[in-house]
């Protein structure tokens, strides 16, 4: 055999067409990626950036004084507390509606399962409303609830029911698939070695699912420190007293205090980004341990 | 503990598992539940270990009512298939967790669980891995670590879903006779499911062969592997010529074939199947046979002959001995006379329904 046969052009002609395809491909791959960036930077990184600046537009000492200032302080406490209240809740509820469907058969199972997915496919903004509709003064349980001196609507009480809502689908989401997946051998053979239910859930189930467990938790404070929509129906938008962060954003924002505006969009982000941070390690970990 | 099993029936939704199973083990003994998948052989385990529940019939443990226990309270060791093993527990704690879960009561010092532990990771020969994680074990290491956590709580029975199926057969074969060892050490009444005749025949002092939720025979495995009470059982343990053959007084006799040596029935007169076994069968190089030899293929050990009978269509199969193979010298499309040595003989009248098993038996001896 000569050596001319050994030239890969000269032997399979249809070779060199692929590799002129291959170099195609790659100046193609080089478009897409630099559009990806350009979009990356001018909706995701330019907004932030931009928030950062109008926040400290005015120099640190008035960041801070917006910040302080006791309406925003007042709508940062108030997410905060709401968001601990609803999220426990909420983790609670997704271990014991997956442990439920992973590890039992019974009838109603599948509409449990849709049942549980209705959030993710309401608009927040109609929960709100029908929250409203439900226990407002004019509402199904108006009456009733007004008979016995209870509010609900425009109360912290409604801002936590709408975020139970809005985020009840989270952790569910995250430990369902995993717990089907791993069954209940490992539960059945500690039950074998006379763990008690509490024993097998603490010692051996939620170990399985720590993970899983905590990036859905993650995702659901997420979500329910930055609900805007169903919160805005129901707090009635009380300024210092039912207004939340992103409620307290918006409220400066028509004020024209944008430096305000931004100040407390900024502590939001500043929120969001370690969320993102938090969330990158714990797939990292989930990553690792798979 | 001995254990008594009475008409138990089980179903899952509207399909039936279990149909009516008795079943005595006596106290010591090492029990086979062999079946195909299906045949609720895993069923009738979890139902002992008190994870499934049947619909009906009683269970009785050393004259305890077992089915009004929960598992916690039963006191055996269960060992899964796919081990089971707590994956985010060390090999030490994992095998600590029966004991260690106990309330302060009951509860061994830490320092006589850590003996105990150390013990049993001995016995298994698991001693050196005490710090790894489940993880980092082979399957077969995985299999004796989930033995030594069973066996940890001090079980009075041993439950065994198919301890070895997901092992290579090398490992399993080691597993095997090494179970076989710890049985005679410990003299604990064990119980294993599996799917294996090979597996259940070496193990078990009985085997219980299941199919369709009903117990087909209990015998040792001579008695199953020499008298298979039906059809069902002879197909199950694979390998089998069944052979359409007219009974005449106390003869058998099969067109094409010499069974002068099956030797004398105590049956009526009429159509009959033989079931023969392609080892108990002989050929003999005649020219004047009329047998065909359609081919030939070497197995090890063993040279197999399929050979087509005279005017049925009828293609049996025959397993000679290397040595019995190379005195006959028989080569594709020689004749040969079909001598049958042993066989036994179903009445097909009176054992017709199992027919309709025949197709999933016959799927189970191919997988052998």
């Amino acid at each position: 055999m000569s050596m001319a046969a050994l030239d890969p052009a000269r032997a399979f002609p249809q070779a060199a067409a692929v590799g002129a395809n291959g170099r195609t491909t790659r100046s193609g791959q080089r478009v897409l990626i630099t559009a990806g960036l350009v979009l990356t930077a001018l909706f995701l990184v330019a907004p932030v950036a931009v928030i950062f600046a109008q926040a400290f537009s005015r120099g640190f000492a008035a960041y801070r004084a917006s910040i302080v200032q006791p309406e925003t302080l007042h709508a940062i406490w108030l997410t905060a507390v709401t968001a601990l209240i609803a999220v426990p809740i909420n983790m609670v509820f997704g271990v014991a509606a997956a442990w439920a469907i992973a590890k039992f058969r019974f009838p109603g199972k599948k509409t449990l399962i849709s049942l549980i997915e209705i959030p993710f496919s309401i608009s927040p903004i109609v929960a709100g409303v029908a929250y409203l509709l439900v226990y407002g003064s004019q509402g199904l349980f108006g009456e009733w609830l007004a008979d016995h001196d209870i509010r609900i609507m425009f109360t912290p009480a409604a801002i936590v029911l709408v975020m139970l809502f809005v985020t009840s689908p989270f952790v569910v989401r995250e430990l369902l698939p995993l717990m089907q997946a791993q069954g209940s051998e490992q539960e059945e053979a500690a039950a074998t070695l006379g763990a008690t239910g509490f024993q097998i859930f603490r010692r051996v189930t939620l170990p399985n699912i720590r993970w899983a467990l905590l990036y859905g938790t993650v995702l659901c404070s997420a979500r329910a420190i930055g609900e805007f929509g169903a919160v805005s129906v129901v707090s009635g938008r009380i300024r210092g007293e039912t207004n939340t962060l992103p409620l307290q954003i918006e409220l400066l924002y028509n004020d024209y205090n944008a430096a305000g505006a931004f100040a407390a969009a900024s502590t939001l982000t500043v929120i969001a980004l370690i969320t993102l941070l938090i969330k990158a390690i714990i797939e990292r970990r989930i990553g690792g341990a798979g | 503990m001995s254990i008594e099993i009475r008409n138990i029936f089980k179903q899952f939704g509207t399909t039936p598992v279990l149909k009516g199973v008795d079943l005595s083990i006596a106290d010591g003994e090492l029990i086979a539940l062999l079946g195909a998948s299906g045949s609720g052989k895993t069923t009738l385990l979890r139902i002992l270990a008190g994870l499934d529940w049947p619909q009906s019939g009683e269970v009785f443990v050393d004259d305890t009512d077992w089915l009004r226990l929960n598992p916690q309270e039963r006191q055996i060791g269960f060992v899964f298939q796919h081990y089971a093993l707590f994956p985010h527990m060390s090999v030490f704690e994992n095998v600590a967790f029966g004991l260690s879960i106990r309330p302060r009561e009951t509860r061994p010092a830490k320092a006589d669980i850590a003996r105990r532990v150390v013990e049993l990771l001995d016995l298994v020969q698991m001693g050196a891995y005490g710090s790894r994680y489940p993880a980092q074990l082979s399957g077969g290491q995985r299999q004796r670590v989930a033995l030594a956590r069973a066996l940890a709580i001090q079980p009075k029975m041993l439950l065994l879903d198919e301890p070895f199926g997901a092992l290579d057969a090398r490992i399993r074969k080691d597993l095997r006779r090494w179970l076989r060892g710890l049985h005679e050490r410990l003299g604990m009444t064990t119980i294993f499911v599996t799917h294996d005749q090979e597996e259940a025949f070496e193990l078990a002092d009985r085997v219980v062969v299941m199919g369709e939720g009903v117990i087909e025979q209990i015998g040792t495995p001579d008695d199953i592997y020499e008298q298979p009470a039906s059809p069902f059982v002879a197909r199950f343990l694979g390998g089998v010529n069944e052979l359409p053959a007219e009974l005449h007084a106390g003869h058998v006799h099969v067109a094409g074939a010499d069974t002068s040596r099956v030797g004398r029935l105590a049956l009526g007169d009429g159509q009959a199947m033989l079931f023969v076994r392609p080892h108990e069968i002989d050929l003999v190089p005649d020219a004047t046979g009329t047998a065909v030899i359609k081919d030939i293929v070497p197995s090890g050990a063993l040279i197999r002959y399929e050979v087509a009978l005279p005017q049925t269509d009828k293609v049996i199969e025959v397993e000679l001995a290397r040595e019995a193979a190379r005195d006959r010298t028989l080569t594709r499309g020689d004749a040969v006379r079909v001598n049958i040595l042993r066989g036994r003989v179903f009445h097909p009248p009176k054992r017709q329904p199992l027919a309709s098993a025949s197709g999933r038996a016959g799927q189970a001896a191919r997988t052998h």
